[in-house]
């Protein structure tokens, strides 16, 4: 029940909040809960549309942004992922939301689907903080 | 559905074979799914639509004297022209889709054969990258949702992740 509450809550501060004028000019950072809203699933850090760090909880690398319609953006990437035990080159795509709270500090929000050489697939969603300087 | 799928994947094929049609998009592919998720099972990953909107649809299966596996998917999503990454530009599609599973095991010696099939239906998205003129490497994810709020407290999903590569006139 207070998951369901505090993701009510996320979703209540999406549509309540002004959105970021555009994408990311200089360096910003991303700080992702994941299934089951485990901390720090994504740590990433980056450079305009660039960012590279721990992407997902099992994939390392980096990643471009694409934003279209303000706020909304697709990305895609490479990088090792690790299913099984078993770290592999994969690619990675998704799409997602970034909006701004308040000051730098904006609220994230992504679904991703990976592949890696083996065909392992699998896709899940993150949210999380996002801050741009 | 499976017959309906399979002839739209062939009609991709064709309007792709004979090199003109009323679409403004016509892909078709050979990829890998998360349906056989760690086997390298390839499938046909194919869409058709307008420079708007595209109808996307895969269709991979797998079969041998014991069992047999097949999976489907089809999904209708408005796309958006993105960006480049490098030299190939990016194609954006968000919407909603469908998947459909079915399978089927007979036990050597058993007269009788155990079928099962699952259906699911979310949102969906497609990231495609042109990276060399029509050939292009598509990403696509359905999230089937059962129980809204579950899927919302648990940020997981019935996922169908399909990974293509392939040529789109």
């Amino acid at each position: 029940m207070k998951r369901a509450f505090a993701a009510l809550m996320f979703l209540a501060l999406i549509s309540m909040c002004e959105a970021w004028a555009e994408a990311p000019t200089g360096f910003h950072g991303f700080f992702g809960f994941g299934a089951n809203y485990h901390p720090g699933n994504s740590v990433r850090v980056g450079w305009k549309d660039w960012e590279l760090g721990k992407l997902t909880a099992s994939m390392l690398g980096v990643d471009k942004r694409f934003f279209f319609e303000n706020i909304y953006y697709a990305e895609l990437g490479v990088g090792i992922a690790g299913f099984s035990g078993a770290s592999e080159p994969a690619v990675i795509g998704g799409i997602g939301i970034d909006k701004n709270m308040f000051w730098l500090v904006g609220i994230r929000a992504e679904l991703y689907a990976i592949v890696n050489s083996s065909a392992v697939a699998r896709g899940e969603g993150l949210v999380g903080l996002s801050i741009q300087f | 559905m499976c017959r309906i799928l399979n002839l739209f994947l062939l009609s991709a094929l064709s309007m792709l074979l004979i090199g003109r049609s009323a679409f403004a998009t016509v892909d078709l592919g050979v990829g890998v799914n998360s349906a056989t998720s760690g086997r390298v099972v390839p499938g046909l990953a194919g869409a058709v639509g307008t420079s708007e909107w595209i109808v996307s649809g895969t269709s991979t299966g797998v079969r041998n004297a014991y069992y047999y596996h097949s999976a489907y998917s089809l999904a209708v999503m408005k796309i958006f022209k993105v960006g480049d990454l490098f030299w190939g530009p990016i194609t954006a599609g968000a919407g909603m889709g469908a998947v459909y599973t079915l399978d089927g095991f007979q036990d050597e010696g058993s007269s009788s054969e155990d079928t099962n099939t699952s259906a699911s239906a979310g949102f969906a998205f497609k990231v495609k990258w042109n990276f060399a003129g029509p050939v292009y490497m598509n990403m696509e994810g359905i999230y089937g949702i059962r129980d809204p709020l579950t899927h919302l407290t648990s940020l997981t999903f019935q996922d169908f992740v399909s990974f293509s590569v392939g040529i789109g006139i």
